[in-house]
């Protein structure tokens, strides 16, 4: 698969809203249905922020790239960073059962809503050494004529 | 800035009316807004939710922390008439029970 588009931004939160709409863009011409753009959409937003606020710890100089490559059974996108690499499990922290108001915390949403918006999320470390996130998309079965 | 906040407050409680794209760019204010009316109110923070149209997971942290807070100053905390996009991140982060929800504009 051929990447349709690669960009590189900033890791400044103001650059979330125009990446989401270039994001919302694209998967509307990919006719995915509105609830699973907003869902990806979410998805990806939470994927940046990530990066800006764990990878780069809030600093907004760093770079952050977005690839999206669309294929006949699968949508991908992959987000990578140069700043802090993850703890190796950080994929596999998901246990929020039986949540009340007196044992809520307000961190960890984020890869929560991530898993939940794609089919398949995956990490690795590229050559370059940086961090690599990959975000799996199943398209709906296409039928010809 | 994609947000708008307009606190209001009435016989000492406060509601809090948000607007616009709540996200890691912008929940700081909502976080502002929502701390200091906990800290201020008497007994009632209701956060108007309604015409939101984009909330990701630092939106959804805010709400959490105002939670707490109100939690433990003994003060109701609600959500009003939260709109697509925010019953959509409160659902996916699995915190849509947590919340006292209302579509009531009485209080």
């Amino acid at each position: 698969m051929r990447d349709d588009f690669t960009i590189t931004f900033r890791s400044h939160p103001k650059l979330l809203k125009p990446v989401r709409a270039l994001v919302r863009n694209y998967l509307e011409m990919a006719h995915f249905s509105k609830e699973r753009i907003d869902d990806m959409v979410l998805g990806l937003d939470e994927a940046c922020t990530n990066c800006i606020r764990h990878a780069y710890h809030g600093a907004k100089s760093g770079i952050i790239q977005l690839s999206a490559r669309l294929g006949t059974v699968w949508l991908e996108f992959e987000l990578q960073d140069c700043g802090t690499c993850p703890p190796k499990d950080f994929l596999l922290r998901e246990k929020r059962n039986n949540v009340t108001p007196a044992n809520l915390k307000p961190h960890g949403l984020g890869l929560i809503i991530l898993k939940r918006a794609f089919d398949e999320v995956s990490f690795y470390v590229n050559a370059n050494g940086e961090n690599c996130l990959v975000l799996r998309a199943r398209r709906k079965a296409f039928k010809k004529g | 800035m994609s947000i708008d906040i307009q606190i209001i407050e009435k016989n000492g409680n406060y509601k809090i009316q948000v607007s616009g794209q709540v996200d890691l760019y912008t929940s700081p204010d909502l976080r502002k807004a929502i701390l200091g009316s906990v800290d201020k109110s008497k007994d009632t923070i209701i956060i108007q939710l309604s015409q939101v149209e984009y909330m990701d997971s630092s939106g959804v942290a805010t709400l959490v922390e105002g939670l707490r807070s109100a939690t433990k100053q003994k003060k109701s905390f609600k959500l009003l008439s939260p709109s697509h996009a925010v019953r959509k991140v409160l659902n996916l982060s699995r915190l849509e029970t947590v919340f006292a929800i209302t579509e009531s504009n009485e209080e």
